[in-house]
C-alpha cells in the first residue's frame, strides 16, 4: 500500500477538540466532542476536550489548553472564535500536530480583506511547521475506518465512496441520505475555505486511496482552476468522479468582446472543463445522489436503452412512466408477439397489459417464468422492476414466516430481502440488468413495503434502486453519455 | 508582419482589438486556413490587392469605431473586376462616413470571396477560473442565439477537438441539408488544434473569434477573424 502525505490527516492516533462546551450533549452543528464520543473515537485513541472553563465532561477530565493535554495530538479541531485562533496555531506548532481543523468560522469568507489576511498567514505558519489544515469555516472529517465523525448518527461502517464537499451542512446531507440508500463511505471531507488544503488536493489524495472506489465532490467556487483541473483529469482517469457545482453563474468574469466571451458562461465552462475529463456531471443534490449509486452498481452494466418496465402501478402509471423513459432518452419497446402470447397463458387479458409496460400481476407460481421472460425478450437491455407483492402474503403468512413474525419489522425487512435477491437471480441467470424502482409515499405503504428497506437491500445486492422511473431513467441515461464520452480515456468498467 | 510589431502598434495607438486584416494575417502565418486579406488605404490599392487575391474579391471597411459593416453598408461582395471593387471602394466610404461620422477609418479589407459553405465558429477566450478555454458551433449571425457551441480548456488533445464537433447539437446540419455538402469534420478538428496552438503561442491574446468559418466536404477556412489583447 502506497503512502500518500495526506495519510496522516485521514487517520490522527489522538484528537484534542479546543473550545468545547461544558454539555457534551449539546446538540446542533459543532459538538465535534459528542460526535467523536458517539462514534466511538476514544476506543481507538485519545480524545481530550479543551476548555479552561471546564473542569470535567461526564466524569472525563477536561484540559485548559492544548499544551495541557498529554502527548502526542495528532490532530486537533478548533471551536473557538476566530480571535483565539492565533493563539490556537502556536499552540498546536509547539504541540507538533499533525493536523488541524478550523470549525472556526470569520475568515475570508466574510469578505472582509483583513480577516483573509490572518487567514493566509496562519496558513503559511503551520505550512512552514509542517501542519496541514482544513478549512476554516468548515465540519472537517468523517472517517468510519478511524471513528471519526462530524455528526451524530453516522454510521462506522466503511464503505468505497469518497466524498469532498465545499459545504458542511451538504455532506452531511449527502451522508445521511446515500446511508439510507445503504450506501457507505470511505472518507468525506468538508473544507470550507480551502485555504490549505482543498478541492485538488483531495482530488489528488481520492484517486491513490485504494479503499475510495467513486469520488464525488460539490464545489461551489473552485479555486486554482488550472490545479483543479489537471486534479480532475487524474482522478477521473482512475475512477467514476461525479461533480455538483454549486452556482451556476458566477460574477467575476470581465465583459465579453466576442461572441466567444459572450457564451463562455460559468456552468458552460464548468461542463466542458467535466466533459473533457470524463467526469460526471450532476445538476443537483438528486442527481449526485442517484449517479453515487449508480456508479456503484449494476447500472454500469447496462448496454443499450431498451427498458422492460415490469413496476405495476396500473395502465395511467404505465403511460406515464413509458413518458418519462421516452423523455430521458431511452425506449420501451415492444413486447415480442411470442412473449407476449407466453405471458396471456396466465394473465388475464382484462385490465391488464403486457406489452411493455408490463402491467400485470400473474399468480405468484408464474411470477419466475414471466419475469425470466421479461429479462431476456428482445430489445430488452434493462429491466425496471417494483416490488411487488402478493398482499396475500402479509395476510396469510406460511409457517416460516410465523416464526420470523414475532417482530413485526423484521419479518417485512425479511420479504424485501427476498425481493432483492429474487431480482440478483434473475439478473445473473439472464445476464440482464435489473434496477429497482420504488415510489415512497402510499404506493410502498399500500404494498407494506418499507421504501428505505426495498433501497437498501437492493443496494446490498449490488442493484440500483431509484425513487421514481423519471430518476432511474435519467441516471442511465448519463452514465450511458458518460461512457460514450469518455471514449479516449481508460476503460472503467 | 510579426505578433510583437502588430501588439505594439495596437498599443502605441491606444486599442485592444486587431482588426480584421491584421488578425487574418497573423492566423494565416501559423498556418491556419484563412481567406486571403490585405489592407487598402485607396482605390488603387484596392485594386491592386483584388488583382492580386484574384476575383471575385469582397471589400470590407476597416474600423475600430464601426463592429457592425454591413449594418452601415460597409460591406461589398461578389466583386467581379476593377471597376466594381473601385465603386465599391467609393460606396463603403461614403456609407461608413455617414453612418459613423466621427469614425476613424483605417481602410478597407480586400479578401477573396469564399464559396458558400456550413457556418462554424471557432473562438477562445480566457476564463478566469481555467485560462485559455476554445469554443466550437454553429456559426453565423444567430450564434448568440442558438447557443449551440462546445468549449473545451487549452490544452487540446486531438480528443477533445473531435469531441468539440461532436458535441454539437445540430449535428444534422454538420452533415449537410438540403443537398449542401457534409462539414470535413477531420479539417475542422485540425483547424481547431492549429488554432489552439496559435492561442498557446500567443498569452496576450484576450479572446479570438472566426466567425464565420465555412466547412465544405474538403477544408474549412475562416472568413472573418477578431482578435482582443488583453489589457495590460
Amino acid at each position: 500500500m502506497s503512502i500518500h502525505s495526506l495519510d496522516p490527516v485521514f487517520h490522527p492516533r489522538s484528537v484534542a477538540v479546543v473550545g468545547v462546551s461544558s454539555n457534551p450533549n449539546s446538540a446542533g452543528m459543532g459538538s465535534f466532542y459528542a460526535s467523536l464520543l458517539e462514534s466511538g473515537f476514544a476506543e481507538l485513541g485519545g480524545l481530550y476536550p479543551v476548555n479552561p472553563k471546564v473542569d470535567e465532561i461526564n466524569g472525563l477530565p477536561c484540559f485548559p489548553t492544548l499544551l495541557d493535554t498529554p502527548d502526542p495530538v495528532d490532530h486537533v479541531i478548533s471551536q473557538v472564535p476566530a480571535r483565539f485562533v492565533p493563539e490556537l496555531v502556536d499552540q498546536c506548532i509547539a504541540k507538533k500536530v499533525r493536523s488541524i481543523h478550523f470549525f472556526t468560522a470569520g475568515f475570508s469568507e466574510t469578505g472582509d480583506q483583513d480577516m483573509a489576511v490572518v487567514e493566509q498567514q496562519m496558513i503559511e505558519k503551520l505550512r512552514l511547521a509542517g501542519i496541514r489544515a482544513i478549512g476554516p469555516n468548515c465540519m472537517g472529517l468523517y472517517v468510519p475506518s478511524s471513528k471519526l465523525a462530524f455528526m451524530g448518527g453516522f454510521p462506522m461502517e466503511s464503505g468505497n465512496v469518497f466524498l469532498l464537499s465545499q459545504s458542511g451542512a451538504n455532506a452531511g446531507e449527502v451522508v445521511r441520505d446515500l446511508t439510507n440508500r445503504g450506501v457507505r463511505f470511505s472518507k468525506v471531507v468538508s473544507y470550507g475555505n480551502g485555504a490549505d488544503l482543498r478541492a485538488h488536493d483531495f482530488l489528488d489524495y481520492a484517486a491513490q486511496d485504494e479503499e475510495s472506489k467513486v469520488v464525488a465532490a460539490y464545489i461551489e467556487g473552485v479555486q486554482d482552476g488550472r490545479k483543479f483541473f489537471e486534479a480532475l483529469q487524474r482522478c477521473a482517469r482512475v475512477k467514476p468522479v461525479i461533480v455538483l457545482k454549486g452556482g451556476r453563474t458566477q460574477s467575476g468574469s470581465q465583459a465579453a468582446h466576442s461572441h466567444t466571451g459572450s457564451l463562455a458562461g460559468s456552468i458552460e465552462v464548468f461542463d466542458a472543463v467535466c466533459r473533457q475529463t470524463g467526469a460526471l456531471r450532476a445538476e443537483t443534490m438528486d442527481e449526485l445522489q442517484d449517479l453515487i449509486v449508480a456508479v456503484s452498481t449494476n447500472v454500469r452494466q447496462v448496454n443499450g436503452r431498451g427498458v422492460a418496465l415490469f413496476a405495476g402501478g396500473g395502465g395511467g402509471f404505465a403511460v406515464l412512466s413509458a413518458d418519462a423513459i421516452d423523455r430521458e432518452g431511452l425506449t420501451v419497446p415492444r413486447m415480442p408477439q411470442s412473449a407476449v402470447d407466453q405471458m396471456r397463458e396466465y394473465v388475464p387479458v382484462a385490465g391488464s397489459s403486457v406489452n411493455n409496460p408490463i402491467d400485470a400481476f400473474p399468480p405468484s407460481e408464474y411470477l419466475d417464468d414471466m419475469l425470466r421472460l421479461i429479462a431476456t425478450a428482445e430489445g430488452m437491455d434493462m429491466v425496471f422492476m417494483s416490488p411487488m407483492i402478493d398482499r396475500s402474503r402479509w395476510q396469510q403468512p406460511n409457517s416460516q414466516d410465523k416464526d420470523d413474525a414475532k417482530d413485526g419489522e423484521d419479518f417485512r425487512k425479511k420479504v424485501v430481502n427476498e425481493i432483492a435477491g429474487q431480482m440478483k437471480r434473475l439478473q445473473d441467470d439472464t445476464g440482464t440488468p435489473v434496477i429497482g424502482v420504488i415510489r415512497g409515499g402510499g404506493m410502498a405503504r399500500m404494498m407494506g413495503i418499507d421504501s428505505d428497506d426495498f433501497l437498501v437491500s437492493t443496494y446490498r445486492e449490488g442493484i440500483g434502486s431509484f425513487s421514481s422511473v423519471s430518476r432511474a431513467a435519467r441516471t442511465v441515461t448519463q452514465l450511458l453519455q458518460w461512457r460514450e464520452n469518455r471514449q479516449g480515456l481508460p476503460d472503467l468498467s | 508582419m510579426n505578433f510583437e510589431s502588430v501588439v505594439e502598434l495596437a498599443h502605441s495607438e491606444g486599442r485592444d482589438l486587431l482588426n480584421e486584416v491584421e488578425a487574418k494575417q497573423l492566423l494565416a502565418q501559423a498556418g491556419v486556413p484563412v481567406v486571403e486579406t490585405v489592407l487598402a488605404t485607396s482605390v488603387e490599392e484596392a485594386k491592386l490587392a483584388a488583382e492580386k487575391i484574384g476575383y471575385p474579391v469582397v471589400v470590407k471597411v476597416v474600423s475600430a469605431d464601426i463592429s457592425h459593416k454591413s449594418d452601415v453598408g460597409g460591406v461589398k461582395i461578389g466583386l467581379v473586376d476593377a471597376e466594381e471593387v473601385s465603386q465599391a471602394y467609393q460606396a463603403i466610404m461614403a456609407n461608413s462616413r455617414a453612418a459613423v461620422p466621427d469614425a476613424v477609418i483605417t481602410g478597407v479589407a480586400v479578401q477573396a470571396m469564399a464559396s458558400e459553405g456550413i457556418e462554424v465558429i471557432i473562438g477562445m477566450v480566457k476564463d478566469p477560473q481555467f485560462g485559455p478555454v476554445m469554443m466550437f458551433g454553429l456559426g453565423g449571425i444567430f450564434v448568440e442565439l442558438l447557443k449551440d457551441v462546445s468549449f473545451r480548456v487549452l490544452p487540446l488533445t486531438e480528443r477533445d477537438a473531435r469531441q468539440m464537433v461532436d458535441d454539437i447539437k445540430g449535428q444534422a446540419i454538420l452533415d449537410g441539408v438540403r443537398g449542401q455538402a457534409p462539414a470535413d469534420k477531420t479539417a475542422l478538428c485540425q483547424l481547431i488544434m492549429k488554432v489552439g496552438q496559435f492561442i498557446e503561442q500567443h498569452p496576450e491574446i484576450q479572446e479570438l473569434d472566426m466567425n464565420p468559418v465555412f466547412a465544405y466536404a474538403e477544408g474549412a477556412v475562416a472568413v472573418d477573424a477578431r482578435i482582443v489583447l488583453a489589457r495590460d
